[in-house]
């Protein structure tokens, strides 16, 4: 950020965050992927009542 | 001011999205799945959205402040409802955001309020739960955590790839007012995350209670 706390993805400041932001992100959905049983989840989704059609 | 879609029942809890057995499903079902982990599958298609943007929705509700169990349910709270209207839903991943962060934020004030009401202040702290998250990730969110709630909410849908102009859309603010809260909190982050703009030789603060 400037003086003026423009967000400036030139400035060092600002793209040091940006890119430990985007660590954390890739590491930590890196995590999720192995730890969240996605078929479980989906299974329990479907077993849901049908979705809604629009329309008549 | 859009009203909540009530909670559907679904028959998993928080705790079987984490590290359960895999069972078999329907081999149809299984290929879906497949075809939607490889990337083989449109994103319009449910099993696809699903199994791509799951994650993505999780980390999403622990930017907002969440554990990872909280957020996990909150995600696959706000699936169930997706499914339901799916085929009325034009933009999946913003839908899916939306609906997410009102069910938090329905879990952290009891009655029905919306985004707008959020109230500016400092929420629970985050806490790692079952999910090893390496010292990078922990710091990230422990200072997300630290952000009043308003600006942690940008932030979350920041770190997601959405501009202010879109946020403002989808949350029904301000864009000026989102622009402000950007600008506060990237300032609040580097502080707190001691970014100077030095480079190389930082000292990053890491809380010790973020591990």
């Amino acid at each position: 950020m400037d003086e003026n706390d423009t967000y400036d993805p030139t400035r060092r400041d600002d793209a040091e965050l940006d890119a430990l932001l985007l660590a954390a992100k890739i590491t930590g959905l890196a995590e999720l992927d192995g730890a969240l049983d996605i078929r479980t989840g989906h299974r329990a989704i479907l077993a849901q009542d049908p979705p809604r059609r629009c329309g008549p | 001011m859009e009203t909540v879609l009530e909670r559907p029942a679904t028959d998993v809890t928080l705790s079987e999205l984490f590290l359960a057995p895999p069972d078999s499903l329907p081999a149809s079902v299984d290929k879906l799945l497949e075809e939607a982990l490889g990337g083989g599958a449109a994103m319009t298609d449910f099993s696809a959205c699903y199994a791509r943007e799951l994650s993505s929705v999780v980390w999403f509700v622990m930017s907002l402040g969440a554990d990872p169990h909280r957020a996990a349910d909150v995600a696959q709270s706000a699936f169930a409802e997706a499914f339901v209207v799916w085929d009325r839903i034009q933009h999946p991943t913003a839908w899916l955001r939306r609906v997410a962060g009102r069910l938090y934020y329905r879990h952290l004030v009891p009655q029905e309020t919306s985004v707008e009401d959020v109230p500016d202040q400092q929420g629970p702290l985050s806490a790692a739960g079952a999910v090893e998250l390496r010292d990078e990730a922990r710091a990230v969110l422990a200072a997300l955590a630290d952000l009043p709630p308003k600006q942690r909410q940008v932030m979350a849908w920041t770190i997601d790839g959405f501009s202010p102009a879109e946020i403002a859309r989808e949350l029904d603010v301000d864009p000026a007012t989102i622009r402000q809260s950007l600008a506060k909190a990237r300032k609040n982050l580097k502080q707190q995350l001691g970014i100077t703009g030095g480079g190389h030789g930082r000292e990053r603060h890491v809380r010790p209670d973020a591990a």
